[in-house]
């Protein structure tokens, strides 16, 4: 398998900055309450969350955003694989930067 | 990154949904301390069953499988009185009753599941021997047992909203009142 390097790095220079998935209309307390301290193997009680900060209509946009950011995140990792398993070759001739 | 499990987040709608209705204490009291985890979701739901009304009885018939639910509460002890005195009242019959028809077509929406193996009945009429109340029987093949705490939520909703409207009814605040005429038309018609 071959990599273009160059193409690749264009692309990423081209990428827009910002979060994976957008965080658009989703609650921000379930964010930083509920799936960050979750993401991050920390405990999350059902007595310690706060029901009175989020409406429970609320709970389908989060749901449909964790399946997106999972999504980009499987995405990301097939992506970092294909990367890791791809074996530098020397070039014939010799290049200078 | 760790899959956010589908039940982790239904087991925390179903704790915000009896929590909106002030019946979550019991719930919380039991899983409270326990991290969240989409696993704890059917034995929560089950649990919440009971939730909803004041007074829940579950019986179980090992030798049928068969699974008898009984909800009784003040609300629908209420809702009985108030439709008597609405019958007696407006000479109306149990049948012609509209709120007891709004109320048991809540029963049919509330506990309407994708399942062959369950059915339901309600026992509010005065010539019904016993308490007022609900009936849910469940077979063996019936599992959505995690859909019956949200529908019991929407027939107390609706319990709570008929009973309001009957005893508007009741007093009188509910009656249609008829309009006079506008000045100019009655002028016109003379």
């Amino acid at each position: 398998m071959k990599l273009d390097l160059k193409l690749l790095s264009t692309r990423f220079f081209q990428a827009e900055d910002g979060p994976p998935v957008p965080t658009e209309g989703v609650n921000p307390y379930l964010l930083e309450h509920v799936l960050h301290p979750y993401m991050r193997e920390e405990p999350v009680r059902y007595g310690e969350i706060d029901y009175d900060a989020f409406e429970d209509d609320e709970l389908r946009c989060f749901s449909n955003y964790c399946e997106e950011l999972y999504s980009a995140a499987y995405k990301l990792n097939q992506f970092s694989k294909t990367v890791a398993s791809a074996c530098p070759e020397a070039r014939r001739q010799r290049a200078f930067c | 990154m760790q899959e956010l499990d589908p039940g982790l987040i239904e087991s925390i709608y179903l704790i915000k949904r009896l929590h909106d209705s002030g019946m979550a204490e019991g719930l919380l009291k039991s899983y409270g301390n326990l991290e969240i985890d989409g696993d704890l979701y059917y034995e929560m739901a089950y649990e919440a069953i009971g939730s909803v009304f004041a007074d829940t009885r579950n019986y179980y018939n090992e030798e049928k499988e068969f699974e008898t639910w009984i909800f009784m509460d003040p609300m629908l002890d209420e809702f009985c009185r108030l439709c008597q005195e609405y019958e007696r009242g407006r000479g109306v019959s149990e049948e012609n009753n509209p709120f007891r028809k709004n109320l048991e077509n809540s029963i049919r929406s509330g506990l309407s599941f994708g399942s062959y193996d369950y059915d339901f009945n309600w026992k509010l009429s005065p010539a019904d021997r016993g308490r007022n109340r609900l009936l849910l029987f469940t077979g063996p093949e019936f599992a959505f047992e995690s859909e019956v705490p949200c529908g019991l939520l929407e027939i107390r909703d609706s319990l709570d909203y008929c009973n309001k409207c009957l005893r508007e009814e009741l007093d009188g605040a509910g009656q249609i009142v008829v309009l006079s005429q506008p000045a100019e038309e009655r002028k016109e018609a003379a």
